[in-house]
């Protein structure tokens, strides 16, 4: 579903909206109004930081403007969101549904839905969580035990989601839920969006190695789920889902979780050059030149509707080393034995082992590569 | 541009078919007569300075395609001498011309490692700054002496003590000879990191062990998967200086080749490693064949100019010019 642009909004170029961005970070750094921090997609949360967002139109990028989109491309997209990751800004309350809820509503939702929530995330307004893994159920997700059942006007959500990032700031939560039982655990598996007031929903903190609280154990005890809100076919579930995360792999948060840190590290050109580490700064920028390529031509294949899965996983994967690869440098440079967690060197350090866990394990990625090339 | 790179490919897949691997110690393979038949030793040049024209995108399609075949020829160097010649404004068709770059602060009287040597008829000597010089090799001025490099061709040392120069006054720049060398050599790499790929993924699909094609084990599976990656962030790096070579701007250029010739490097490591691991001992013998791409991948990795030295000058640009244009001048796509 698209609708024509209308000529009489402005359209900004790839350059214009970069500086948009880099004008706004630029303010809000002049009035402290936030520090820069690696994994901010995750870890930093500002609803004002989203509303400032908004009001330039820049969540939902892609999406039509019936919704408030701008249907701007995917490329365009990259250059906000690149430009944002740069300066550890603190986008993660609407991350999760400007990069893959919205889109799969748009993809799959009914008129109604698409209407009801699509407006709410490009306002700013509507918040996003992902009900995805559970306690049995992490990288073999078609696990879900998760049950929806019938009831008149709706469903009925009852089972346990774990690893919900922002929970308990969301508005709303998306959930993969078991519609049927069956042999094939594949198949029976629907997706729904759950509003948060609903009685019966439950958020409790899981606190992190870092001692913060970002992610959740999400419990639905019966939460009635009216009808349409389910996303696309009932039963129909896993083929949707596959389809997102394949969306969800190939941004640039897969690349620059850890890019602030690089920044710091830069500021210390007396230590990289007595220490004898230009080599290893090199490395990491040529490596990175190559990530940010990838994104972009992820970027255009999804312009041009074309399959995105081989590279998305690939840039995930390498994305994810070179993320840590940058702490390890860092190590040397900005590290010792007095770091503290809140540093940049620690508070990057102690986020990275999620970086190859989330949206897909390493170990998944390659399994999902070597299916494609062991193909006849 | 899709189908002229499909279709330059296939030719040169056609050229490269049953040819021996006979470069060690030997002259110029038999394919070489084809290349220069065909003309694709001076792609990249103009028609009117007698070149075959076409883009510099081109020449690295045929270089690309002839790693990808495991086939050494001295295309780059020739390529390159002969571009050097057009734009100085002297003759390019002599036979075999090849460009060195020295690290002499003056012209050498022995210039070292010499790529195909023993072949070439005219060599460009750059120092490290200030103007090349041309030198016609006739057998009985010149002495030589012959050496390999690892995937066995030739690197020769030669002595023009008794030659005669020519200056080259209109001659590109050292640095813009050297960003052309490294970014077909990035492209050679990646096209040999692209027929090691593919042999390895094709052997352990057909190579049983444990009653099942090898590749059915969940290890070898996720070596295949590491393999593509590094083939597929080879070939980005390589499009990304491509792209660059489409403007004028001579830093953008040679910074990108930079990126290019690391990674490119890198995945030479990564793959050489793959490759023989998943090959098992008969990746080691010569009837296999894998040493065709391996040696290479060892040889080629650090060509003309090391991926230590382009790791260095990389991150000296990063550190002398901060973050912003670590951002916007070194890193970006578009």
């Amino acid at each position: 579903m698209t609708v024509d642009a209308r000529p009489d909004v402005i359209r900004l170029s790839t350059a214009q909206l970069r500086s948009q961005v880099r004008d706004l970070v630029a303010q809000w750094r002049a009035e402290e109004r936030f520090a820069p921090r690696c994994d901010s997609w995750l870890r930093s949360y500002d609803p004002a930081f989203t509303k400032e967002l908004a009001k330039r139109g820049l969540i939902g990028m892609t999406w039509p403007r019936r919704y408030g989109g701008g249907e701007y491309s995917n490329v365009d997209r990259l250059a906000v969101t690149e430009e944002l990751l740069r300066a550890g800004a603190p986008v993660s309350a609407h991350w999760i549904a400007d990069r893959q809820i919205g889109p799969a509503i748009l993809r799959h939702g009914s008129q109604r839905l698409r209407d009801s929530i699509l407006p709410g995330i490009t306002r700013g307004d509507y918040l996003f969580c992902l009900g995805l893994s559970e306690p049995e159920a992490g990288s073999d997700l078609a696990a879900v035990r998760t049950s929806a059942e019938r009831v008149d006007g709706g469903w009925l959500i009852t089972g346990r989601k774990v690893w919900t990032s922002g929970a308990h700031h969301a508005t709303h939560c998306y959930v993969l839920a078991r519609t049927e039982k069956s042999d094939k655990k594949h198949v029976g598996l629907s997706e729904f969006v759950v509003d948060m007031t609903t009685p019966g929903t439950a958020v409790t903190p899981i606190v992190d190695m870092a001692d913060e609280h970002h992610f959740n154990e999400t419990v639905f005890d019966h939460v009635f789920v009216p009808e349409g809100n389910l996303i696309g076919v009932e039963g129909q579930g896993w083929r949707q889902v596959v389809e997102q995360l394949s969306f969800e792999r190939g941004g640039p948060e897969r690349v620059l979780s850890t890019y602030p840190l690089l920044t710091h590290m830069l500021e210390r050109s007396d230590r990289i050059r007595e220490l004898g580490l230009r080599r290893e700064i090199g490395v990491l920028i040529a490596r990175l030149a190559t990530l940010r390529r990838l994104c972009w031509d992820v970027a255009r294949q999804m312009d041009n509707g074309a399959p995105t899965v081989v590279q998305a996983a690939t840039l995930k994967m390498l994305g994810n080393v070179f993320e840590r690869d940058v702490i390890s440098v860092a190590r040397d440079v900005l590290g010792g034995p007095g770091s503290s967690p809140q540093s940049p060197y620690g508070q990057a350090l102690l986020a990275s082992p999620g970086f190859s866990l989330r949206g897909g394990a390493a170990d998944v990625l390659l399994s999902i590569i070597a299916k494609q090339e062991a193909r006849p | 541009m899709t189908d002229e790179r499909a279709a330059l490919r296939e030719l040169i897949a056609d050229l490269a078919a049953g040819q021996p691997d006979e470069t060690a110690g030997s002259e110029l393979p038999g394919a070489w007569a084809n290349i220069r038949e065909l003309g694709l030793d001076s792609i990249g040049i103009a028609e009117e300075s007698g070149g075959s024209g076409g883009t510099l995108t081109h020449l690295a399609v045929i270089v690309d395609a002839l790693g990808e075949a495991g086939l050494g020829l001295p295309i780059i160097e020739v390529a390159t001498a002969r571009w050097v010649l057009a734009h100085a404004g002297a003759p390019i068709n002599t036979a075999v011309p090849i460009v060195v770059l020295t690290d002499e602060d003056d012209q050498p009287l022995v210039v070292r490692g010499v790529p195909w040597g023993r072949s070439a008829d005219l060599l460009i000597v750059y120092p490290k700054y200030g103007v090349p010089c041309s030198y016609e090799l006739s057998k009985d001025k010149v002495k030589m002496a012959a050496d390999v490099n690892l995937a066995g061709e030739p690197r020769d040392t030669i002595n023009i003590s008794h030659t005669t120069g020519r200056q080259l006054a209109a001659a590109p720049s050292a640095g813009a000879v050297r960003a052309r060398l490294g970014l077909l050599w990035a492209a050679a790499l990646t096209g040999v990191v692209r027929g090691a790929y593919n042999k390895t993924r094709d052997y352990v699909k057909v190579r049983e062990q444990f009653g099942a094609p090898l590749i059915k084990i969940p290890a070898v599976a996720s070596a295949v998967a590491n393999f593509k990656t590094q083939l597929l962030l080879a070939e980005a790096a390589v499009a990304r200086a491509l792209d660059t070579f489409d403007g004028t701007d001579e830093y953008a250029q040679t910074t990108s080749v930079a990126s290019a010739r690391i990674v490119a490097a890198s995945a030479a490591t990564e793959a050489a490693r793959l490759a023989h691991q998943l090959h098992g001992a008969m990746g080691v013998t010569q009837e296999d064949g894998l040493h065709r791409l391996t040696t290479r991948l060892w040889a080629w990795q650090d060509a003309v100019t090391s991926e230590r030295e382009w790791s260095i000058r990389l991150g000296e640009a990063a550190i002398n010019g901060g973050e912003e244009h670590l951002w916007s001048d070194l890193t970006p796509a578009f």
